[in-house]
């Protein structure tokens, strides 16, 4: 059943169209959840050279909040961050058992509140001067 | 509408009458002809009519490996005529009897109770007999149901689907029978209304077929038979002893577990039962009996 059959048009990846509300959501914290992992990784990274001394810190950085696609970079995170954490909290009510027959809202309302936070967030990371 | 019976009848007076004039092979072949011509004559001028009617296009998925030039995937396009309530079912069955009798589905009560028709149809799954026309969009995109193996144009293989429902011992099993064997064993209104939606379940597969999990994982319990699990673990009757030989079947590793909340379940199913909520509280169920605080 699970090995593939192909089935010509039947099954080709032009399904997502069809994806209802639950399954984007899904898939859209799969995905978050995989970037939030990949930035441990640099975080720390970046954390870690406060070893070579407060100076090589600062530096870092400095360098690094000079460079434009860091503030992008920056943005990104915000807005993944912030819908892991929306529908993180919308998956634990679906734990729960709490407003199961509002899935589809809650998701949507996670959807537009991290774009709202996330568009809230622009002047402040793109705001400073890129020194 | 499905049957076209109706022309047989006059043949079995006349045949002892005639049998000397000519032979019994030619007289049938010749009437055969008549009949051809009758229904291909009746067929055009079903078709010329279509013209002037509302009509809704289907798209229906072909596919059959015992007929060569049939064995590659394809679509089939039927024109047939529209009517106020029309159903896919109804439509399939016209495109059958009218345009092409290879045309296989399965079908049988018409009313969403025997659970037959569940397809595909413009990218859902859906009962075919409890689908309006009139709520889809043109051209109806007709297919069998995804993830399990075709047997021809819109059947598929049920059998693991079967497999996994018979897998959570879906039947009535008390731990104690009243003392005559044969009383009624009453439940209260309170359990009923609890269970009540789960016993809605109709065994179409649609639910299974539209679960990703299920999809990737064959041992995958699936929905509708962590459904049944739910509508008999829940069933107070049973006692004690039977909920946790119920709950050690679906707290496996291919069961509840599995279910990671995409809602395509709950989304398709034609008897509206809240088939991920049935698993959550399985889940918490599960937990409550495992958890101990000392």
């Amino acid at each position: 059943m699970s090995q593939s059959y192909d089935r010509g048009t039947v099954e080709d990846f032009g399904r997502w169209r069809e994806f209802s509300a639950g399954m984007w959501a899904w898939i859209f914290h799969k995905f978050t959840g995989w970037v939030l992992v990949g930035y441990l990784f640099t975080h720390i990274a970046v954390l870690s050279t406060a070893l070579g001394g407060a100076e090589l810190y600062t530096s870092t950085l400095q360098g690094l909040e000079a460079l434009l696609v860091v503030r992008f970079l920056e943005v990104g995170l915000l807005a993944v961050a912030v819908f892991h954490i929306l529908n993180g909290v919308r998956l634990l009510m679906v734990d729960l058992g709490v407003g199961l027959e509002a899935q589809d809202t809650s998701f949507y309302a996670s959807m537009v509140l991290t774009g709202a936070i996330v568009v809230a967030s622009v002047p402040t990371f793109l705001g400073g001067p890129l020194a | 509408m499905s049957t076209r019976i109706e022309q047989r009848e006059t043949e079995t007076d006349e045949q002892s009458e005639e049998q000397a004039a000519e032979s019994l092979g030619d007289r049938r072949r010749a009437e055969k002809r008549e009949r051809k011509a009758e229904q291909e004559a009746q067929r055009e001028a079903e078709e010329a009519t279509l013209d002037d009617e509302e009509t809704v296009l289907l798209k229906v998925f072909r596919y059959d490996p015992e007929v060569e030039g049939k064995q590659e995937p394809r679509f089939d396009d039927f024109r047939v005529p529209f009517h106020k309530g029309m159903t896919v079912l109804d439509a399939l069955i016209y495109a059958r009897d009218t345009y092409d009798s290879s045309l296989t589905f399965r079908h049988s009560c018409r009313q969403a109770v025997c659970g037959s028709d569940a397809l595909f149809v413009n990218g859902s799954q859906m009962l075919g007999c409890k689908t309006q026309l009139a709520d889809l969009e043109s051209p109806v995109r007709i297919e069998p149901l995804p993830h399990q193996e075709v047997v021809k144009d819109l059947v598929v293989d049920m059998e693991h689907f079967y497999d996994q429902m018979h897998a959570v011992e879906p039947y009535f099993d008390a731990d104690e029978l009243p003392d005559d064997g044969l009383e009624e064993q009453r439940q209260t209104r309170e359990n009923r209304e609890k269970v009540k939606m789960s016993t809605r379940c109709i065994w179409c597969g649609a639910c299974m077929s539209s679960c990703n999990i299920a999809a990737g994982d064959n041992e995958y319990l699936g929905p509708a038979a962590i459904n049944k699990a739910y509508r008999f673990a829940m069933d107070e009757r049973e006692g004690e002893r039977r909920k946790q030989e119920r709950l050690r079947i679906i707290e496996q590793e291919h069961g509840v577990w599995r279910c990671q909340t995409q809602f395509s379940c709950t989304e398709v199913c034609p008897k509206d039962i809240p088939l991920t909520e049935h698993i959550q509280e399985l889940k918490r169920e599960a937990v409550k009996n495992n958890l101990k605080f000392w």
